[in-house]
């Protein structure tokens, strides 16, 4: 039963086999997999409900509601990349562009070896991945959803003769209403507060949005292993977004899904102190370019990121399309006062080609005064990288028919008219801050591995330090992984929570 | 211990600061001070009308959006830190970014074509920082801007009012009240 948090009032104490910390797609399919297998789950999210009847496509609105700090979390360094994370039920898949991929194999084969996972192998996560893509319903983005801006990006990458291809996103009868990131109005992106959290609750999970879990119950003997038992979160009032009474409770597990960002800090707060919790922060730090077109895209109309190519995938990044409110991409236009004012007004005659390089930058997660504090240092080489993935989207715009592209950085022409002067991105050197960068795939922060010395869970996602403590997101991804991170989360999440069950129904 | 004794300092700095923000009848939030919110929302006038001037390719300049009261009820929605940070930015824009281009007077104060000039050159701006924050509060800027109905209707940004939470949605249902009761 999902439940309406806004009735509980004080101390409310409750019992349950497994507790899991977050609803986005590991909390989400670890609850549903655990409750169908007869164990009693409860769920604790610290984000509101979010759906089409209290959603606004109002940027500045829906940001300070749904998104973690409003929109504005960096990770600070060098340069300051803008990372997104929801704060609702379904977690980030609320938001997301529901693009669903698998882990590449030679990646998947490079952690099994890397972080010594003797316990994992290729098949068996490829066989979890298949389940999923077929439970959530995932299938190539219709052409008739494409819309203009989607088939423009298709129509540069097939004039280069690259990889082109509609993404495959978990998304069934998708309507082309490009809204994908204020909550699809329609019903067909397949966020997990449309299928495994009510799957769950069908399955006998308590589900409890606005209960924001301060600390995980660790029982600790001298000389001996830690072990989770419950949690302690504040009851949030829906209004003021403030604690309005404690809710307790009492667990023989704990699985932690709070992201990649919260996992990390809710860790250390309840006392565990492995090395690398928080370290080891990894993200897909992408950039994009915007192509101005002669006819009319109308870029709100269509799937949000409806078209792809893998033509840089041995390089470790791909292409595809982006869309998302008018306020969120302008930052990539350039000009000021009258000229800025020109460019939004074309806004419906414009597309965007995004790129995401595999990235090998490193930071680390702290918590500073109750908030989160990210830093990371990006390396040379993503930012050459970067560069590199730029060029192709520049050339990928001026193919498709573009007759101005805004790179979007700092040190080349703002605004380029002729498809030469792509090479001016790859005859400068970058440095971090001339690009705009964005990262909305963060990982590694509880990176999963062999050695209790170099990782913070096991293959089967329980932490080292303390037992029944799992931890089941993002977090647990050792590296960056080129594709979109839905499907691993959900995969790995699906192969702990069925160890879980064998051995708490037991 | 350490991590708990610093909690607990934390705490007591916490609750004290609010005793005596209290006692001095401080509103919470740095925006809300008195001597403060008049500042933040000259600074915010004058940077929205420089970002987006009348008779331009849209034509609604910032004044006709009403940008300030939005961008003063956007730092009071989100989180206190963070509203605390961008008041002081626009402050800091207000009173300091002038002076590295050697303007004395406040950037409200400046002609309009100085402040179009300032805000092209911290685009151009060889400090990253500088130009982060440029590029940063448009990007705010532009959220309030395109909150506007008439701002994302004429550039074309139409769209089926499928959310019972936008706005127009509720006026169209306020008007209809309206005119059943006056019926």
């Amino acid at each position: 039963m999902i439940h309406r948090t806004e009735e509980l009032h004080g101390d409310v104490e409750l019992h349950a086999d497994v507790c899991v910390i977050g609803s986005g797609p590991g909390g989400a399919v670890v609850a549903k997999e655990l409750a169908e297998r007869g164990l009693r789950v409860v769920v604790l999210e610290s984000g509101p409900v979010l759906n089409s009847k209290n959603s606004t496509r109002e940027g500045g609105t829906f940001l300070s509601r749904y998104v973690q700090e409003a929109g504005m979390r960096v990770m600070m360094g060098n340069a300051f990349v803008v990372t997104m994370q929801a704060e609702a039920l379904g977690g980030t898949s609320e938001i997301n562009s529901a693009i669903f991929k698998p882990i590449p194999d030679a990646i998947l084969k490079e952690w099994i070896e890397d972080y010594q996972l003797k316990d994992m192998s290729v098949e068996g996560m490829r066989r979890h991945f298949k389940h999923l893509e077929k439970e959530i319903g995932a299938r190539p983005t219709e052409m008739e959803a494409q819309g203009m801006k989607n088939l423009l990006v298709k129509r540069g990458f097939d004039k280069l003769g690259w990889d082109s291809h509609p993404l495959v996103r978990a998304v069934s009868g998708c309507k082309g209403s490009s809204d994908c990131m204020t909550s699809c109005p329609s019903g067909a992106k397949k966020t997990m507060s449309a299928t495994y959290i009510p799957w769950a609750s069908k399955a006998g999970a308590d589900v409890y949005p606005l209960c924001r879990v301060r600390k995980i119950l660790v029982e600790k003997k001298w000389r001996k292993k830690g072990k989770a038992r419950g949690v302690v979160a504040d009851l949030i009032d829906p209004k003021t977004r403030k604690p309005k009474g404690r809710l307790t409770v009492h667990a023989r597990a704990v699985v932690c899904s709070a992201g990649v960002i919260w996992s990390p800090i809710l860790l250390r707060r309840s006392g565990l102190k492995a090395r690398w919790i928080g370290r080891n922060l990894c993200a897909h730090i992408g950039v994009a370019a915007f192509g101005l077109f002669d006819e009319e895209v109308n870029a709100w109309e269509g799937a949000t990121q409806g078209w792809g190519s893998n033509a840089l995938f041995q390089r470790g990044m791909v292409m595809e399309s982006l869309s998302a409110m008018p306020a969120m991409l302008s930052a990539r236009l350039p000009g000021v006062g009258h000229d800025f004012l020109k460019r939004l007004k074309n806004y419906k005659h414009t597309t965007v080609i995004a790129v995401k390089p595999r990235g090998t930058s490193k930071g680390i997660v702290r918590e500073v005064g109750g908030n989160p504090l990210c830093l990371m240092y990006t390396r040379q080489a993503d930012i050459d990288e970067a560069a590199f993935g730029l060029k192709a989207c520049i050339d990928g715009l001026f193919a498709a028919g573009a007759k101005e592209v805004y790179p979007g950085c700092f040190g080349v022409p703002h605004v380029m008219t002729r498809p030469e002067e792509s090479e001016k991105v790859l005859t400068r050197r970058f440095g971090a801050g001339d690009f705009e960068f964005m990262a909305n795939h963060v990982f590694g922060t509880c990176r999963m591995g062999g050695n209790p010395k170099k990782s913070v869970v096991d293959s089967w996602c329980e932490t080292h330090e303390v037992d029944d403590l799992f931890v089941c997101d993002s977090s647990v991804i050792p590296t960056g992984m080129i594709n979109n991170p839905q499907g691993a989360i959900m995969s790995f999440s699906r192969r702990a929570a069925i160890q879980m069950a064998h051995r708490y129904n037991a | 211990m350490i991590q708990a004794l610093a909690g607990f300092a934390r705490k007591r700095v916490e609750k004290r600061t609010q005793q005596v923000k209290d006692l001095l009848g401080m509103q919470n939030g740095l925006v809300e001070q008195p001597w403060v919110k008049p500042r933040v929302e000259r600074v915010i006038d004058a940077m929205g009308m420089t970002l987006f001037p009348p008779g331009g390719a849209i034509p609604f300049s910032a004044e006709d959006v009403e940008l300030t009261d939005y961008m003063v009820g956007l730092l009071g929605k989100i989180d206190p830190v963070k509203s605390d940070l961008l008041t002081v930015l626009f402050l800091v824009y207000e009173y300091a970014i002038p002076k590295l281009y050697g303007k004395m007077e406040r950037f409200s104060d400046l002609p309009e074509h100085v402040q179009l000039d300032l805000m092209e050159k911290l685009h151009e701006c060889p400090f990253y920082i500088l130009r982060l924050l440029t590029v940063s509060v448009r990007m705010l800027f532009t959220f309030g801007y395109t909150a506007d109905e008439r701002v994302l209707e004429d550039i074309g940004f139409f769209k089926r009012y499928e959310y019972p939470a936008d706005l127009r949605n509720i006026m169209i249902k306020l008007e209809s009240i309206q005119q059943e009761q006056s019926a």
